[in-house]
């Protein structure tokens, strides 16, 4: 594993920009892509998403094989009405068989945990359900995952998140920028490398039922969505994902599934992603 | 760090350009709903608000409310964004509290009702 210099300027940069800032969200939001929607001053939200992917056709001299557990556990809390707080702890278990002697290997542990802030800076309510809203996020990736998994340095991130809610129809769109401070020489997944990583996102969701809201209807709400999850790296990689969902939000509570598929990919350092399917569990209290 | 410098730059800059911060007067509403400390009188208001996307958003406006001492039940409509508040019978809040709840909440009080 290779770092690059001037790992400490970044690192100081982005824990400045988190204390400034802060994160969260939750509520209308994507299974993989964030909304710009934040827990009320002093609540908290939990969000638990257990992952299973599958990657392949790697054109690397490597030509691995990869599947992969992965828990994300999330924990946000509002800080004023516009800016939140946000801890992300990822777990891993990697299986990846390699026609190259040497180069299979099973990896278990935590990954890198992301620390973010969420900032709205702009929020216009023009309805009793319509709003547009837009935050900035930034973070870090703390480097105390296991080896094999984690980057082995502090990696900034930022980003901005619109969302746009009219009536049965919501929209979500995010771009971040990774600063890939540390990571591999022979990355697995997106991001993973040691070139910076772009990811782009957008999210429609249709709210199924109700159709309309009433008192009496306003305790939950079933979602299809279907998402956008594109990552561009420094290097050259390029992959868009379709991702179709189902998801059900209730006052206190809410249940998400949601498959990613390839739609595009240009991978030359990397294996391609074949799908991921996501189950995710969403708590506020 | 001088790509730093410039993100900072324009965090600050949109910060000070956006659009609702705590303490900017409410847009438009049809009462002053800030405009009162004295308790309310009556067993009951409305609050119109605006901004309540989802089941969770109903949870959070819900919570702020019932810290309020005097706020005895709180139901919300998401459709029309109506949200009937039940006063306790010995404390009624006062409409700056109420105000400052749905603030708090992240959402725009319109107007508060009362019969």
């Amino acid at each position: 594993m290779n770092s690059h210099p001037r790992t400490g300027c970044r690192a100081l940069a982005a824990l400045v920009i988190t204390l400034v800032a802060s994160p969260a969200l939750f509520a209308q939001e994507g299974i993989f892509t964030m909304a710009a929607t934040e827990p009320s001053t002093g609540v908290w939200m939990f969000r638990q998403q257990v992952q299973y992917l599958s990657l392949s056709r790697d054109p690397t001299p490597l030509k691995r094989d990869v599947t992969e557990w992965r828990s994300h556990t999330m924990l946000a809390y509002g800080l004023t009405p516009s800016i939140s707080a946000m801890v992300m702890v990822p777990a891993v278990y990697r299986d990846v068989s390699s026609s190259v002697a040497g180069e299979s290997f099973l990896a278990k542990g935590l990954d890198d945990p992301l620390l973010m802030a969420h900032w709205r800076v702009y929020q216009n309510h023009s309805g009793p359900i319509d709003t547009t809203r837009f935050s900035l996020m930034t973070g870090v990736k703390v480097p105390v995952g296991a080896p094999d998994i984690s980057a082995g340095r502090f990696e900034p991130v930022f980003g901005g998140i619109f969302t746009f809610i009219r009536g049965r129809h919501g929209a979500d769109f995010t771009l971040e920028y990774e600063f890939n401070t540390g990571g591999f020489a022979n990355p697995i997944r997106a991001g993973d490398g040691q070139d910076d990583a772009i990811y782009y996102n957008a999210a429609y969701l249709y709210r199924l039922f109700p159709a309309q809201y009433t008192a009496d209807t306003s305790e939950g709400a079933w979602y299809a969505l279907v998402e956008m999850n594109g990552t561009y790296e420094t290097d050259g990689d390029n992959e868009i994902l379709i991702a179709p969902g189902i998801m059900f939000e209730g006052g206190r509570f809410g249940l998400e599934f949601g498959v990613q598929l390839p739609a595009w990919q240009r991978i030359e350092h990397r294996p391609k992603t074949d799908f991921n399917f996501t189950v995710g569990l969403r708590l506020l209290f | 760090m001088y790509r730093y410098v410039l993100i900072l730059a324009l965090l600050l800059l949109i910060a000070g350009c956006q659009s609702t911060r705590p303490g900017d007067p409410m847009p438009e509403p049809t009462t002053a709903p800030t405009a009162s400390s004295q308790p309310l009188a009556g067993s009951s208001a409305t609050l119109v608000v605006n901004g309540m996307a989802c089941p969770m958003c109903k949870s959070n406006i819900n919570d702020q409310l019932l810290k309020i001492p005097g706020v005895n039940k709180v139901k919300v409509n998401l459709g029309t964004g109506e949200v009937a508040v039940n006063f306790k019978p010995d404390v009624h809040p006062t409409r700056q509290q109420l105000a400052a709840a749905v603030e708090q909440s992240g959402f725009t009080l319109r107007e508060i009702r009362q019969p």
